[in-house]
C-alpha cells in the first residue's frame, strides 16, 4: 500500500509548478483567451522542454516511459495552476492510441514529436459516450469505387480549431469502432470555431464524403474499440486529477478569503455556519481525491472490471464534489466570487466545461452500475 | 503508488484469516451485527481466544502485551474480523480504559486492572457525559470533594452505554471548582459501580432498545487509589482517548454489508413487471452511495498509510468519523425508503418481514444510527476540529 510519488515524480512535480507558477497561470494579467493561445504556442514548447510530454510516453520514442500516476501528477499541477494546456487530448489520448494501434511507420513519424512539442491533437469521438449512443456520430461508407468515406457531425470537439491532426473515431460498414488521423484542412472537413466557457477552443466538426485511403486509418477496420476504452479511461483519470487540482486551488482561495476578509469586527473564519461548510468541502475533495488515486493505480494495468467501475466511479464523485466546491467558493467569496478578476470563477468554470468531456456523470454512473460488485442485483 | 499489500501484509492477512476460520464458531458470527446489543457470554469466549492469541491487546504498549503493529496491520485485523462477522471486542475496556491504565496507571492499577481487562472480569462503562455537559464537556460538574484518603462524589452521568450492566466506570469529576479553566479541575476516577450511593436508571431509545442510561452519585465515597493519572489532571487522560485509534473508524465494511441489504431489499421489491433494484431513480442513488464508499475505503487507507509514514494530520480520524457516520446514515435512509410500507412496520416477531429477508433489523438499525453523528464527539464538534486545523495551518490543501 503506497500513496506517495516516487522521487522523480515527486522531482518533476515540483519543477513543473514551479515552472506554471512563474510563467503566470492565472498570476498574469493577460485576458483569458490570449492566455489560451500562449498555452497552445510558445508555453506549450517550453512545457515540452520540461519533458512533460516526454513523461507520458513510451520509450523507444523519445519518452520516459511514464505511466497514469504520472499523467495523474502533472494534471494535478495543471489543475492547481489554472493553466489552460490540452494535455489530455495530446499526450494522454491521441499518443495512446498512436502507441497502440498505429503502425511502426506512422508511430515513428508522429510519437516523438508529440513529446517534442511539435504537434497538437484533438479527438472528435463522435459523442460515442454520449448517453443513449450506441455508436458513433461519424461513419465510415464503403463507396462502389471502393474507396471510403467519412459522414457526419459532432457539434463540440475540444482543440479542434487549433490542432495540427484530427483524431476521427468512427463505427460502420462492419461492426466495431475505425480511428481516422486527419489533418483539420483535408477535403471535406468543416469546422465551425468557438470558445468554450472555459476560454478554450473548440469546433463543430462536420464530414461530408470524406475520402480516405488505408494510410490516414489508425490500427485496422473495426478494430479499435479497447484501446479507445483503455484510452479514455485514462483520460477520465487525469481529468478527474486536474479537477482535484482545480478544487484544491479553489480550497486555499477560500481559505485565504476566509482568514483575511473581515466583516461585523471580525475574519469570516470565526463564523461557525462557514467553517462547517468548509469542512464538507474539504471532506468532498479528500473522497474525490481518493477514488481517483485508485483509478490512477488500477490504470497501470490492462482493463478490468474493478479498473472500470473505479475510472467510472472517480468521475462521478469528482463532478459532485467539483459542483459542490465551485458553487460553495463562489459563495463564500460573496460578490468577489462573481468577478472575472478573481481566478475562483474562472476555476468554477473549468470545473463545469469538464463535466461533460469524456462521458459525462450520468454515462459513467451507469456504467458503473453496470459493473458494480456491491448490488445484489 | 500501489494499491497492493507487501508480501509481510499477505501473510499477515493470511494468518488472521486461518485464525478465524479455527477459532470463530459460526454461531458467533453475526451476534454484533445489530449495533449495540451487547453479548456478553459470547464476546467473553471470543475475547478470551484473542487473548490467547496475544492480539486481544495488539494495540496496546508493547510492555503491556502491545505487538506494535503497523497501522495497516491494524486494519487489515479489524477489517477481517469485520469481513467474518466476529464479535464486537468490548471497546470501552480494550480500545479505551485498559490504554489508559497503561499509559497513566500506577505500578498497582497497573496490576490490578490489567488482567481483569484482559480476562474480560469487568464490563466498563465511561462516565463522560452529564445532563449540562455534552459536546461541552469540559462544563461537567459531577463533584469529587476530596476526604482524605478518599474523593465523595456526587453528581449525575447521562447517556452511559452499558452503566446497566457495569461493574465499573472510568468516570470524568470536577475536583477543584476554583480551578482557573475549568479543563483544569477535572481528575479521572475508575470507580466500582457496586459502592453504596450509586443509582442507574435506564434510558429507552427511538429504537426501543435499552443501550443508555443516568447515572446518580449520591455522596460516592471512593478511595483515591482509583484515581487514574494526576489530581486535577483528568482532561489529560481523556485527551489521551483521541490519540489512540485512527483505525476502523470509517467502518466501512460494516457499511458495505448494510448497502448489500439494501440492494437485496431494493431486487426482491416488485415495480411494475421489474424490481425496484432496475429502477434507473432509486439504482442511481444507491450507486452513488456505493461511489461515496468506494472512495471512503481508499481515504481509509491513505490515512493509515500516512499514519505509518507519520505524515498523519491532527484532523484524519474526525474527516474519517463525519464520513463514515454520515454516509452509513444515508445508506440507512435509502434502505427503509427501499422497504416501502414495511419500512413504517416496527419488527415485532408477529409483524410481516421483507421477502428478502434483510429488512428485518434494518428499520431498529437505522434508528438506532441516528446516534452515529452524535456519539464519540458530536460531527459538529468534528467539523470544528476539521475546520480549526485547516484555518489555523498555513500549509496548504
Amino acid at each position: 500500500m503506497d500513496f506517495s510519488f516516487s522521487e522523480i515524480q515527486s522531482e518533476f512535480r515540483s519543477n513543473l509548478r514551479r515552472f506554471l507558477t512563474e510563467r503566470g497561470a492565472h498570476s498574469g494579467k493577460a485576458e483569458p483567451r490570449e492566455m489560451a493561445r500562449r498555452w497552445r504556442g510558445p508555453l506549450w514548447t517550453a512545457l515540452a522542454e520540461l519533458g512533460t510530454f516526454a513523461a507520458l510516453l513510451p520509450e523507444a520514442f523519445d519518452g520516459l516511459g511514464g505511466d497514469s500516476i504520472d499523467a495523474l501528477a502533472i494534471l494535478d499541477e495543471i489543475g492547481r495552476a489554472g493553466a489552460s494546456p490540452p494535455v489530455i487530448e495530446t499526450a494522454v489520448i491521441a499518443a495512446g492510441l498512436l502507441d497502440r494501434l498505429g503502425t511502426a511507420a506512422q508511430k515513428e513519424a508522429m510519437l516523438p514529436a508529440i513529446a517534442a512539442g511539435a504537434l497538437k491533437f484533438a479527438f472528435a469521438d463522435g459523442d460515442i459516450l454520449a448517453p443513449g449512443n450506441t455508436e458513433p456520430s461519424f461513419k465510415l461508407t464503403m463507396r462502389d469505387d471502393g474507396r471510403t468515406r467519412l459522414e457526419g457531425r459532432q457539434d463540440v470537439v475540444a482543440e479542434a480549431p487549433d490542432c495540427d491532426h484530427l483524431l476521427i473515431l468512427c463505427g460502420g460498414p462492419g461492426p466495431g469502432l475505425t480511428l481516422f488521423c486527419l489533418k483539420p484542412d483535408y477535403p471535406g472537413i468543416q469546422l465551425r470555431p468557438f470558445w468554450t466557457m472555459d476560454d478554450r477552443p473548440a469546433a463543430r466538426v462536420t464530414l461530408e464524403g470524406v475520402a480516405l485511403d488505408a494510410s490516414a486509418r489508425i490500427g485496422g477496420l473495426g478494430a479499435a474499440d479497447e484501446a479507445v476504452t483503455d484510452m479514455l479511461d485514462l483520460a477520465v483519470v487525469a481529468q478527474c486529477a486536474e479537477a482535484c487540482g482545480v478544487m484544491a486551488s479553489l480550497l486555499n482561495q477560500t481559505i485565504a478569503h476566509l482568514k483575511t476578509r473581515t466583516q461585523f469586527g471580525q475574519p469570516l473564519a470565526n463564523f461557525q455556519a462557514l467553517q462547517h461548510r468548509l469542512v464538507d468541502m474539504y471532506a468532498a475533495y479528500e473522497l474525490s481525491l481518493s477514488l481517483t488515486y485508485k483509478a490512477a493505480i488500477l490504470c497501470k494495468r490492462p482493463g478490468t472490471p474493478e479498473r472500470r467501475a473505479a475510472v467510472s466511479g472517480a468521475k462521478v464523485q469528482a463532478a459532485d464534489a467539483a459542483r459542490l466546491i465551485g458553487h460553495e467558493a463562489i459563495q463564500m467569496h460573496g460578490a468577489m466570487g462573481m468577478s472575472l478578476e478573481l481566478p475562483v470563477g474562472r476555476a468554477v468554470k473549468r470545473l463545469k466545461a469538464m463535466e461533460p468531456q469524456f462521458g459525462s456523470s450520468a454515462y459513467h454512473l451507469r456504467r458503473y452500475r453496470a459493473l458494480s460488485r456491491g448490488r445484489a442485483a | 503508488m500501489e494499491l497492493t499489500l507487501s508480501p509481510e501484509e499477505l501473510a499477515f492477512k493470511a494468518e488472521v484469516r486461518a485464525f478465524l476460520q479455527a477459532q470463530l464458531k459460526p454461531e458467533w458470527r453475526g451476534v454484533s451485527d445489530i449495533d449495540n446489543r451487547p453479548r456478553p457470554d459470547i464476546v467473553a469466549q471470543w475475547q478470551a481466544a484473542l487473548a490467547a492469541k496475544g492480539w486481544l491487546t495488539a494495540a496496546w504498549p508493547t510492555a503491556h502485551g502491545g505487538l506494535g503493529w503497523t497501522p495497516m496491520q491494524h486494519h487489515i485485523f479489524k477489517e477481517e474480523c469485520s469481513k467474518s462477522r466476529a464479535p464486537k471486542i468490548p471497546n470501552m475496556a480494550i480500545g479505551m480504559v485498559g490504554p489508559l491504565i497503561c499509559a497513566f496507571g500506577t505500578p498497582a492499577q497497573q496490576e490490578y486492572y490489567l488482567p481483569r481487562i484482559i480476562g474480560g472480569a469487568d464490563i466498563w462503562c465511561q462516565g463522560f457525559s452529564e445532563p449540562g455537559a455534552g459536546s461541552d464537556l469540559a462544563s461537567l460538574k459531577t463533584a469529587a470533594r476530596r476526604d482524605g484518603e478518599e474523593y465523595v462524589v456526587s453528581g449525575q452521568k447521562i447517556w452511559t452505554t452499558y452503566a446497566h450492566v457495569a461493574t465499573k466506570m472510568f468516570c470524568l469529576v470536577r475536583s477543584d471548582p476554583q480551578a482557573a479553566r475549568p479543563q483544569a479541575g477535572i481528575s479521572m476516577l475508575l470507580i466500582d459501580m457496586k459502592l453504596p450511593g450509586i443509582t442507574v436508571r435506564p434510558i429507552h431509545t427511538i429504537d426501543g432498545e435499552h443501550h443508555f442510561n443516568e447515572v446518580f452519585f449520591d455522596e460516592v465515597r471512593v478511595p483515591v487509589s482509583c484515581r487514574l493519572g494526576g489530581e486535577h489532571k483528568g482532561w489529560d487522560v481523556a485527551r489521551a482517548l483521541l490519540a489512540f485509534e485512527r483505525s476502523g473508524i470509517a467502518d466501512v465494511v460494516a457499511t458495505r454489508q448494510v448497502l448489500h441489504d439494501v440492494a437485496t431489499i431494493a431486487a426482491a421489491e416488485p415495480r411494475g413487471n421489474a424490481t425496484l433494484a432496475e429502477d434507473d431513480d432509486f439504482a442511481n442513488r444507491l450507486a452513488r452511495l456505493e461511489i461515496a464508499l468506494d472512495s471512503l475505503e481508499i481515504l481509509e487507507l491513505r490515512v493509515m498509510e500516512a499514519a505509518a509514514r507519520g505524515a498523519a494530520r491532527d484532523y484524519d480520524a474526525s474527516i474519517l468519523k463525519i464520513l463514515g457516520s454520515e454516509l452509513k446514515q444515508k445508506i440507512h435512509a435509502l434502505g427503509i425508503e427501499a422497504l416501502g410500507p414495511l419500512g413504517a412496520v416496527w419488527p415485532d416477531d408477529d409483524a410481516p418481514a421483507h421477502p428478502s429477508g434483510a429488512g428485518r433489523h434494518l428499520v431498529v438499525d437505522a434508528l438506532f444510527y441516528r446516534a452515529g453523528s452524535i456519539f464519540g464527539g458530536a460531527n459538529e464538534i468534528q467539523r470544528n476540529i476539521v475546520a480549526k486545523s485547516l484555518l489555523k495551518s498555513a500549509a496548504e490543501v
